[in-house]
């Protein structure tokens, strides 16, 4: 069970993950976006820090 | 398919929260759940040392399966699906901003801006000082030389002569006018040269006009000296066109009483000056419709050598006259500028205070009457037109939103604009995020397509944030462990 819930876990915020790079990925030509990868790691740290904020 | 580098992002999440005792699940109903939905369950392996990489067990339940379950839903066509929804709202947004939002908060911007700036010209304050110079030929003791003859002559101005002055002037202008006057002194020349530049600046050359003798005109129409000069030119033989000869008795005549009542009137204005010279009284005027204060340029000068350590400045003569409908207290600034230096303070003091309480209740005013305009002029629906106007109305009547104390203008204009044109839209946010990544010191050599893409993350990473609810369970520090050093391993 705890395997399990950690892998749904990892699931859950891995897809919230791939959402995001994907709307990147989508919005780049439209917002003039020149570094993709910086994009998605702000958006992973983002991620980070909105969970820590809201399960405190 | 879930990629590793989400995995290995979302692990490290996972792995912080999990060793706090704490796991993440989607929320129902939402794009995360329908994401999550499309993942096939991952089996759990007990032998953690042994176990397969949690990593390639989540990307392989990600991956799409064409028809082994029917029930499930295609993995990567739903995040294409979500992930264009989002995008196109994301970018309706933007667009929202950029087209719409953003110009009207320049436009807003630009009319208080033009406000302001009449605001600030109104300052009582702004008054300028015209000193008014004494020119030097009333000081030469060549032009007094000259004159001395007719000190205390009862010289009347003889009536005019038909026509004669007319033609005296035909061929005067600016470009001969020195060489007609010039005399054998080089120092009354120069006075002369110096006169002359005055003249040609006011555009007239006034010759057989008549100074006044008292007042500021005594020092800035120089009609009688140049009218003496002219004549005493003539009697030379210096004319262009004419010399003594030509003209009959009568108008030799009539020409000798015209230069002796301007050579009297010079002697009265020399003595005029060399009177007022003498006090120190400077002050020679005031036209509030300019803001302009005439002062003596001899006397003033003397009067800031003589009372400095007594605080003689201009703020001072300005401190005494910049309010128009007070009575004038001339002995104050002569011999206590100091204290007219104070009414100069607190005059500027007053006036910062007026323009903050004045600027805050226009600024407030531009910025609804503009959004209110924006809402006649752009929504054709009446029935649509009437809400948002109203909305406007109730908006700006509320206290909350009133323009904070501690709140730029900039900040107030920008917050009701997105609040009441971006109305639907997360354009408030957008805008705040962008201001704070521009302002922040480490991002100096960015520019707004950066601060916007940053921007749009961080409202996308709220968003998703919202759609993951935390669970507390007991903590399993072991499982923890493995799974990180392993997730490291892989990232590395």
């Amino acid at each position: 069970m705890n395997e399990h819930e950690l892998a749904n876990s990892i699931t859950t915020l891995a897809n919230g993950l791939e959402l995001a790079a994907k709307v990147i990925e989508n919005l780049t030509p439209e917002l003039n976006i020149a570094d993709q990868s910086e994009l998605v790691s702000i958006a992973e740290t983002e991620l980070n820090n909105e969970l820590i904020n809201r399960s405190e | 398919m879930l990629t590793s580098r989400s995995i290995v992002a979302a692990a490290r999440i996972a792995n912080n929260a999990s060793s706090r005792g704490k796991y993440f699940q989607p929320r129902e109903d939402t794009p995360i759940a329908i994401l999550n939905h499309a993942t096939r369950p991952v089996v759990a392996q007990e032998k953690s040392p042994g176990m397969e990489s949690l990593i390639g067990e989540i990307q392989r339940a990600s991956e799409d399966h064409p028809g082994e379950m029917l029930s499930m839903s295609n993995h990567g066509e739903e995040l294409r699906t979500l992930a264009k929804i989002v995008s196109d709202r994301m970018l309706n947004e933007v667009g929202h901003i950029r087209n719409v939002v953003n110009p009207m908060i320049r436009t807003i911007k630009g009319v208080v801006e033009e406000r302001r700036s009449e605001i600030a010209g109104n300052n009582p304050l702004n008054m300028t000082l015209m000193q008014v110079v004494v020119q030097p030929i009333y000081l030469q003791d060549a032009m007094r030389a000259q004159i001395e003859n007719y000190a205390g002559r009862n010289a009347n101005k003889p009536d005019k002569k038909s026509g004669l002055e007319g033609r005296l002037l035909e061929d005067v202008n600016y470009e001969n006018i020195f060489e007609i006057l010039e005399t054998p002194n080089p120092a009354l020349n120069t006075a002369i040269q110096t006169l002359l530049t005055d003249v040609a600046a006011s555009g007239i050359l006034p010759i057989f006009g008549v100074t006044p003798k008292f007042g500021r005109e005594l020092y800035t129409n120089y009609a009688s000296v140049l009218s003496f000069l002219f004549l005493r030119a003539l009697e030379a033989g210096k004319h262009p066109r004419f010399k003594m000869a030509d003209f009959s008795t009568e108008e030799r005549t009539y020409l000798a009483r015209l230069k002796a009542f301007y050579g009297r009137d010079v002697e009265l204005i020399l003595t005029n000056i060399e009177q007022d010279l003498g006090d120190n009284r400077f002050y020679m005027g005031c036209d509030y419709d300019t803001g302009t204060i005439y002062v003596n340029d001899v006397k003033y000068r003397r009067w800031l050598e003589m009372k400095r350590d007594e605080g003689a400045c201009m703020e001072a003569v300005i401190g005494a006259l910049y309010r128009k409908n007070v009575a004038l207290d001339l002995d104050m600034l002569y011999n206590m500028p100091s204290e007219a230096v104070k009414l100069y303070e607190r005059g500027e003091a007053l006036h910062k205070s007026n323009t903050r309480a004045l600027t805050t209740k226009e600024v407030e005013r531009v910025t609804e009457r503009e959004l209110v305009n924006y809402f006649v002029d752009t929504e054709t629906d009446p029935g649509i037109r009437n809400e948002r106007v109203a909305a406007v109305r109730d908006y700006f009547k509320d206290r909350a939103n009133r323009l904070y104390t501690n709140e730029s203008q900039d900040a107030f204009i920008e917050r009701a604009t997105c609040k009441l044109v971006g109305q639907g839209t997360d354009a408030y946010l957008i805008f705040t995020e962008m201001q704070t990544y521009l302002n922040a010191a480490e991002n100096q050599d960015r520019n707004m397509s950066d601060a916007g893409a940053y921007a749009v993350v961080r409202l996308l990473m709220r968003w998703i944030a919202c759609q993951v609810t935390c669970v507390d369970r007991p903590r399993y520090n072991n499982l923890s462990k493995i799974v990180t050093g392993k997730f490291e391993a892989q990232a590395q």
